[in-house]
């Protein structure tokens, strides 16, 4: 006879809240991809396409030995957590020309703007690369760098270029009146 | 199954059937088996430039709409019997284009050779939507000036979301090359440096190929300048090639001509 013997860790749950498991699962997605999901009662449809479309593998109404129960490190999705990830869009791949980002809530831009692409935020822009394409902001600010070639508009008004010069900028309202003001690193560290 | 590489540049006339009939003859030369398809439907002319266009029959839109078989249409290039090619329908326009019979053309075409290198039309049209659809990799075409960055820009951008490798969550693989570099107005600050090109397209360097006047000779004869062993070009493609066969060629940057004592001695006299 040719035989086999493994341990696997087994994840057991009664779904009650499906969007609350889900966020879960979505969450300890890296733990669960080695974990066996035994799931008592109902699977909801949802869930089980997402497990299916995850390549999650887990069992129903499943009877098992009870072996040692062992406690893991989960992250439990926290309910602010999730709205901020609604208001705050977080970019890390160069937006390239003819591409188009429209937020209702504050941009984060990590690689570059390329000339020809554009961001529209009802809030905040951060733009933390080389910026040559265009920007809108409603927000309460606009973090940019050494931009020659943009063109940037702040609540509608179109910011002269010459004005940011090479050095961090931050672009606000002080009353009443569009202010642009250089920011030291050590600021930045904190935004 | 072979790799399948779309040429593309978003501007027109930057050098991308150039650089694929160079390319593919360099493959070939190498000694892999290669295919060169030509998918500017309506405005062939990469049978030209390989000196091949007296012996198309048929084309890929005849292929995929079952008037011919594959095994009629791909035509063997004359300098090398690793390289075929298949020519574009010059009496059609690019509308006749469709997904499933370009995704089972590329499939057969992929069974049958490692390379599959498919010319993109110029724009970003449908006809250049189809080229990048079920590609592999991409080879970008530039030349040092601006329109022509951004231009390109746009494409990787539409590479980047429309073709279907990212849309089954992979990526697809991109590769730069810079054509017609001239090195004087590099070095006197005329020219966008490679350097400049890289940060903005923010993608892998393939090779670098100068201006040659021999280029336009070349294809007007239907001999690559892959062929001229004096070409500097030529050698610029013969690199890239190998490259793309996997050797690990350093970057070569075109240098300033340096005329000698006697082109000097010239220069005084004329
Ligand atoms: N390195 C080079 N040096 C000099 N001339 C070149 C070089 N590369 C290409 N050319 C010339 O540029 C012109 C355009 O080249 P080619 O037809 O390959 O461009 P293309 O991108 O395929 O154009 P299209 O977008 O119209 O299909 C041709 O006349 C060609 O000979
Ligand atoms: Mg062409």
């Amino acid at each position: 006879m040719k035989s086999n013997q493994y341990s696997i860790k087994v994840f057991e749950a009664t779904i009650e809240d499906e969007n609350k498991f889900l966020a879960f699962i979505d969450a300890n997605y890296e733990l669960f991809k080695h974990h066996l999901l035994c799931l008592q009662g109902d699977i909801p449809q949802r869930v089980q396409q997402y497990l299916e479309k995850k390549s999650l593998k887990y069992i129903n109404n499943f009877d098992f030995p009870k072996a040692k129960k062992i406690k893991d490190n989960f992250i439990m999705p926290h309910h602010e957590e999730q709205k901020c990830k609604e208001s705050c869009k977080v970019i890390s791949e160069p937006l390239r020309s003819g591409q188009y980002v429209e937020h209702a809530g504050d941009v984060v831009v990590a690689e570059r703007i390329n000339s020809g692409a554009k961001v529209v935020a009802k809030g905040n822009v951060i733009a933390l690369n080389v910026v040559n394409g265009d920007i809108s902001s409603m927000g309460d600010f606009i973090l940019v760098g050494d931009t020659q070639k943009s063109n940037i508009l702040f609540h509608g008004v179109k910011i002269d270029n010459t004005l940011l010069e090479n050095r961090l900028n931050k672009i606000e309202f002080v009353d009443n009146e569009i202010v642009i003001k250089a920011i030291s690193k050590k600021e930045l560290t904190w935004v | 199954m072979g790799m399948i590489i779309a040429v593309i540049s978003g501007k027109g006339g930057v050098g991308k059937t150039t650089a694929t009939a160079n390319i593919g003859l360099g493959i070939a030369m190498y000694g892999r088996k290669c295919v060169v398809v030509d998918f500017d439907i309506g405005q062939r002319n990469l049978d030209m430039i390989l000196g091949l266009e007296n012996r198309v029959v048929y084309d890929l839109v005849q292929v995929m709409d079952g008037e011919a078989s594959l095994k009629q249409a791909l035509i063997k290039s004359k300098s090398n019997e690793n390289l075929y090619f298949l020519a574009a329908s010059q009496t059609k326009d690019k509308s006749v284009l469709v997904s499933s019979k370009i995704k089972k053309l590329v499939d057969e075409l992929s069974l049958q050779f490692e390379y599959v290198i498919l010319d993109a039309p110029a724009g970003i049209e449908s006809g250049y939507e189809h080229t990048i659809e079920f590609a592999d990799s991409a080879i970008i075409i530039v030349n040092p000036e601006v329109s022509s960055i951004r231009d390109s820009d746009r494409a990787i951008g539409i590479l980047d979301s429309k073709s279907q490798k990212v849309k089954d969550g992979e990526e697809v693989d991109k590769y730069l090359i810079i054509n017609r570099i001239i090195p004087e107005m590099v070095q006197s600050g005329d020219m966008l440096s490679s350097e400049d090109i890289l940060e903005i397209l923010n993608i892998k360097l393939l090779g670098k190929v100068a201006e040659d006047k021999g280029v336009v000779e070349a294809s007007n004869q239907g001999t690559p300048i892959i062929l001229n062993p004096k070409s500097l070009a030529g050698a610029a493609y013969k690199r890239i090639a190998a490259r793309l066969c996997g050797d690990n060629i350093p970057i070569q940057e075109p240098t300033v001509h340096n005329k000698g004592l006697v082109g000097k001695l010239k220069g005084l006299f004329s």
